[in-house]
C-alpha cells in the first residue's frame, strides 16, 4: 500500500526567483524506508518540510494514507519528526523530552515510564536519561531526538540528516540501531541525508535530486550499479567512480573506445545502443567504471592497458592506487598486500560487465540490450 | 637528521591539562602524522610548535636550536590551517606571491617560485584568476602552493583537506602524497581521518587526550595497536573489541563472551596463558578478517551467532552479529546475503587476532 505519495510538486521560494524543488513526483510504500539523498541545495530539505507541514507547498499534491494533506496544518499530520538540530527542551531533562509526545496524548504515567525505558534501552540512552540536554554530547542529543519521534505511533517519520553529529564510530553502530528498529517494527520511514554511505546502508530505495530535481529512484543496488546519469555516477560510491573520455570508433563488427594510445572494446550487449549513439569516427563517449572493478593483470592479457603508476596509498583496510594514462587519472581499489612505486608501468584490466556508457554532452547513461 | 623535536612537552590551560609529556622528533623529509579525535590536542601542539601558544614546561627545538622563546615569525615554520582564508581580491598568483612579498624578495624570483609551486600543485592556469572563479579543491591547492612557497624548516599542516567534499579528498589526498614523495618535504600533519593518516604519514603519532598512545609507522600502528584506543579508532568500521574470559574444557580452550563462545587453539591459549595472570580479556579482530558461513563448518570459531542486522553498502556487506549481547560487525562481500534474525557462524585465522588486557587496555600480544 502507498503511505506517501508525492505528484507534481513544486516549491519557488522568494517569488519564484528560487526553485527550491522542480516536479518531485515520488511514492513510498508501508514500512519501507527511503532516503532522499544530495548535495546542499539540492531540495531535499525544502521536501521535508513540506510533507511535514512546515512549509508550504507551490504547487502539486502531497498524499498521505490516501488522503491529501497540502493544506493539512503541521500538528495535525499523522508525522513524527526528528530534527538535525535536535530541537530539545533545555529545561527537560532527556527522559521528559522523551516522554513529551506521549504526555500530551494523555497517557498513564506507568505506560510512560515503560515505553521510555524501551525506547531508551534501544537507542543507548538509558544511563543518561535524568540529564539535561546541555549537561549531554551532541551524539546523545541526536538519539533523544530520535527517540523522542520514535515513542509515539505515526504514519510515517521524518528524519532530517540523523547521523550527522556523531563521530565515525558512532555513526556506524547508530546506523545499524536505526534499521535494526526500522526493520524490526515495519516502521514506514523517510530520511534526509547528504551522506551517500548513509543513503546506501540504511534505505530501501532511494531518492537522489539535485538542484531541485530528481535524478533516480532505485534501490541501492540500483544506483550503485546502474546510475542514470553522471550526476548519480558521480555522487554515489566510494572511492568515486572513474570517467573516462574516450573516443568510439568503429573496427569492423566492433566498437571501440579509444583512450590516449589504447583501446578497450565495448562489449557486445551495447551494438545496437552503440549503433544508435555512433556519430561517425572519434565521436566522444564517457567511460565509468568504479575502483573496485578494475584489477591488475600481466601486460599480455587480451583487454589489459598499461599506465603509470600516479600514486600508492596504502590505507590497511584495502589500497588505492592511482594510475596515469594519458590525461586520465584513474583509480584502482585493491586489497590489502600490494605495494608500487611512483612512476612505475602498470597493467590493468576493466571488468567489462561493469563498464559505463555515458552520453558526454546529456550527461545520461547509454543502456545496453535488454538493462 | 632530526629537523623537530619535542622534549617533554605540557601544556595546561589553568587547571586543564591539554597536553601531558609529549615526545616526539621529526627526521628530515618525513611526514609525521599526529592522529586523533577532537579534543586530543593536535592543534594546541601545532600551535606551540609555530608559537602562536606558549608552552607551559618542557622543550621544543627546530634544527637543534631551542625555539621556546623565539617569536613565531622566527622560527622558519609555516602553517597550513584547516579554513582556507585567501583574499578575495587578490588574483590567485598574488595570493600565492603574498608570503615573498612580504620578505622583500626580487620580482623574479618571486615570479620563478609561484611558477614552479604552481606547476607541481598543477594550478597554473588558475595564476590570472580570482578565487571566486576556481573550486574548492582549486581553492585548497591554492592555500596549499601559498604556504609551501615559503622556505621553511618544517611545515606545520591542520587538518588540511578535511573540510573538502568526499571526492574531492580522495583526490587531494593522492595528489598531496605524490606531492610529498617527490618533494620530500618536512611536513608535521594533523587529522582525524585514519585513512589520511595511513595513507600519507611516514609515522604516526595518535594521541587522546594530550597523551600519547601510540607512534609508529601505518603498518604497526594498524596491525599492533598498542591499546583499545588505538585498536579502535583505525578503520571502518573499527576493530571488534569484545570483553570475555579465557575457559578450558575437557581439555579445549574457548573464550567465554556471556552465553557464547568463542574457540581457541591450544597454542594460542596457552601462548595467552603465559602473559596474564587472570581470566579476563579483551579479543580484538577487524571486520574484514571475520569470515561469515551459513552453515556450520569445521573452520567456524563461533557458531550459531544471531544476525543482528546487515547494510550493503556499496560493494561490502556490513553485518552486524549479537554475540550475547556485544554486537560485532563483519564485513562480507555484497553477494553474501543475509537478513535480521538468520543464523550463521564466523570464522578467522588466529594470527589475525589481538588481545588486551582489560584493566590497563594495553596491548597482550
Amino acid at each position: 500500500m502507498e503511505k506517501l505519495e508525492i505528484k507534481n510538486v513544486y516549491k519557488d521560494y522568494v517569488q519564484g526567483s528560487v526553485k527550491a524543488v522542480i516536479d518531485l513526483s515520488l511514492s513510498q510504500k508501508e514500512g519501507e524506508l527511503l532516503a532522499i539523498l544530495g548535495p546542499s541545495g539540492c531540495g531535499k530539505s525544502s521536501t521535508l518540510r513540506m510533507i511535514a507541514g512546515i512549509e508550504d507547498i507551490t504547487k502539486g499534491e502531497i498524499y498521505l494514507d490516501g488522503e491529501i494533506i497540502n493544506w493539512l496544518p503541521a500538528k495535525e499530520r499523522n508525522i513524527a519528526l526528528a530534527f538535525e538540530t535536535y530541537a530539545l527542551y533545555p529545561h527537560l531533562s532527556l527522559f521528559e523530552n522523551i516522554a513529551f509526545p506521549l504526555r500530551i496524548r494523555g497517557r498513564k504515567e506507568r505506560e510512560i515510564i515503560e515505553e521510555v525505558k524501551k525506547i531508551a534501552e534501544m537507542l543507548d540512552l538509558t544511563e543518561v536519561l535524568n540529564k539535561l540536554p546541555s549537561e549531554v554530547s551532541g551524539g546523545h542529543q541526536q538519539r533523544t531526538s530520535l527517540a523522542r519521534a520514535l515513542i509515539r505511533p505515526a504514519s510515517l517519520y521524518l528524519l532530517d540528516e540523523p547521523l550527522s553529529h556523531l563521530d565515525a564510530q558512532q555513526r556506524t553502530e547508530f546506523r545499524a540501531q536505526i534499521k535494526r528498529i526500522q526493520k524490526m517494527q515495519n516502521l514506514t520511514m523517510l530520511f534526509v541525508t547528504h551522506d551517500q554511505l548513509e543513503a546506501l546502508a540504511l534505505a530501501d530505495r532511494i531518492v537522489i535530486m539535485n538542484l531541485g530535481k530528481l535524478q533516480q529512484i532505485g534501490t541501492p543496488e540500483e544506483v550503485y550499479e546502474y546510475p542514470e546519469n553522471l550526476f548519480v555516477a558521480d555522487f554515489v560510491g566510494e572511492p568515486p567512480m572513474n570517467f573516462i573520455k574516450a573516443h568510439l570508433t568503429k573496427e569492423k563488427d566492433d566498437y571501440v573506445a579509444k583512450l590516449y594510445n589504447q583501446k578497450v572494446k565495448i562489449p557486445n550487449n551495447y551494438k545496437d545502443s552503440m549503433k544508435k549513439f555512433y556519430k561517425g569516427e572519434d565521436t566522444e563517449i564517457i567511460l565509468g567504471i568504479r575502483p573496485i572493478y578494475i584489477s591488475i593483470c600481466k601486460p599480455d592479457e587480451i583487454q589489459s592497458i598499461s599506465g603509470e603508476v600516479y600514486v600508492f596509498e596504502d590505507i590497511g583496510e584495502s589500497c588505492i592506487l592511482t594510475i596515469q594514462i594519458g590525461e586520465n587519472i584513474i583509480k584502482v581499489e585493491l586489497n590489502p598486500g600490494f605495494s608500487f612505486r611512483i612512476g612505475e608501468r602498470v597493467d590493468i584490466i576493466f571488468n567489462l560487465e561493469k563498464i559505463l556508457l555515458f552520453d558526454p554532452v546529456t550527461g545520461e547513461r547509454i543502456k545496453a540490450e535488454g538493462s | 637528521m632530526e629537523v623537530l623535536k619535542l622534549e617533554n612537552v605540557y601544556k595546561s590551560y589553568g587547571k586543564v591539562e591539554a597536553i601531558k609529556d609529549l615526545n616526539f622528533s621529526c627526521e628530515e623529509g618525513e611526514l609525521f602524522v599526529i592522529l586523533g579525535p577532537s579534543g586530543a590536542g593536535k592543534t594546541t601542539t601545532l600551535k606551540m610548535i609555530s608559537g602562536l601558544e606558549n608552552i607551559t614546561k618542557g622543550k621544543i627545538f627546530i634544527k637543534n636550536k631551542l625555539v621556546n622563546t623565539l617569536e613565531p615569525k622566527d622560527r622558519k615554520v609555516s602553517m597550513v590551517f584547516e579554513d582556507y582564508a585567501l583574499y578575495p581580491h587578490l588574483t590567485v598568483y598574488k595570493n600565492i606571491s603574498s608570503p615573498l612579498e612580504v620578505l622583500g624578495l626580487p620580482k623574479v624570483e618571486i615570479n620563478q617560485k609561484v611558477k614552479d609551486i604552481a606547476h607541481l600543485l598543477q594550478i597554473e592556469e588558475l595564476l590570472p584568476r580570482l578565487p571566486s572563479m576556481i573550486s574548492g579543491g582549486q581553492k585548497q591547492r591554492t592555500v596549499l602552493a601559498r604556504s609551501l612557497v615559503k622556505e621553511a624548516d618544517q611545515y606545520l599542516m591542520d587538518e588540511p583537506i578535511a573540510h573538502l567534499d568526499a571526492k574531492l579528498r580522495y583526490q587531494m589526498r593522492g595528489e598531496f602524497k605524490r606531492l610529498q614523495q617527490i618533494r620530500k618535504m618536512n611536513i608535521l600533519y594533523v587529522t582525524h581521518d585514519f585513512r589520511e593518516a595511513l595513507s600519507l604519514g611516514d609515522r604516526i603519532l595518535i594521541l587522546n587526550k594530550g597523551v600519547t598512545q601510540q607512534i609508529g609507522t601505518p603498518e604497526e600502528i594498524f596491525n599492533r595497536p598498542s591499546n583499545t584506543f588505538v585498536a579502535s579508532l583505525i578503520g571502518d568500521p573499527p576493530m571488534n573489541l569484545i570483553e570475555g574470559y579465557l575457559k578450558a574444557k575437557e581439555g579445549k580452550y574457548f573464550f567465554q563472551v556471556g552465553n557464547a563462545s568463542i574457540s581457541l587453539s591450544n597454542s594460542l591459549a596457552n601462548k595467552l596463558l603465559s602473559k596474564i595472570s587472570q581470566e579476563k580479556i579483551i579479543l580484538g579482530i577487524r571486520p574484514f578478517d571475520l569470515y561469515c558461513y551459513l552453515d556450520n563448518l569445521d573452520k567456524a570459531k563461533i557458531l550459531n551467532a544471531e544476525v543482528y542486522v546487515s547494510e550493503i553498502v556499496g560493494h561490502h556487506n556490513i553485518i552486524s552479529i549479537k554475540l550475547d549481547n556485544t554486537i560485532i560487525k563483519v564485513r562480507e562481500d555484497k553477494a553474501f546475503k543475509v537478513s535480521i534474525g538468520d543464523k550463521v557462524s564466523l570464522g578467522f585465522e588466529e594470527e589475525k587476532v589481538d588481545f588486551f588486557d582489560p584493566v590497563s587496555r594495553n596491548r597482550i600480544f
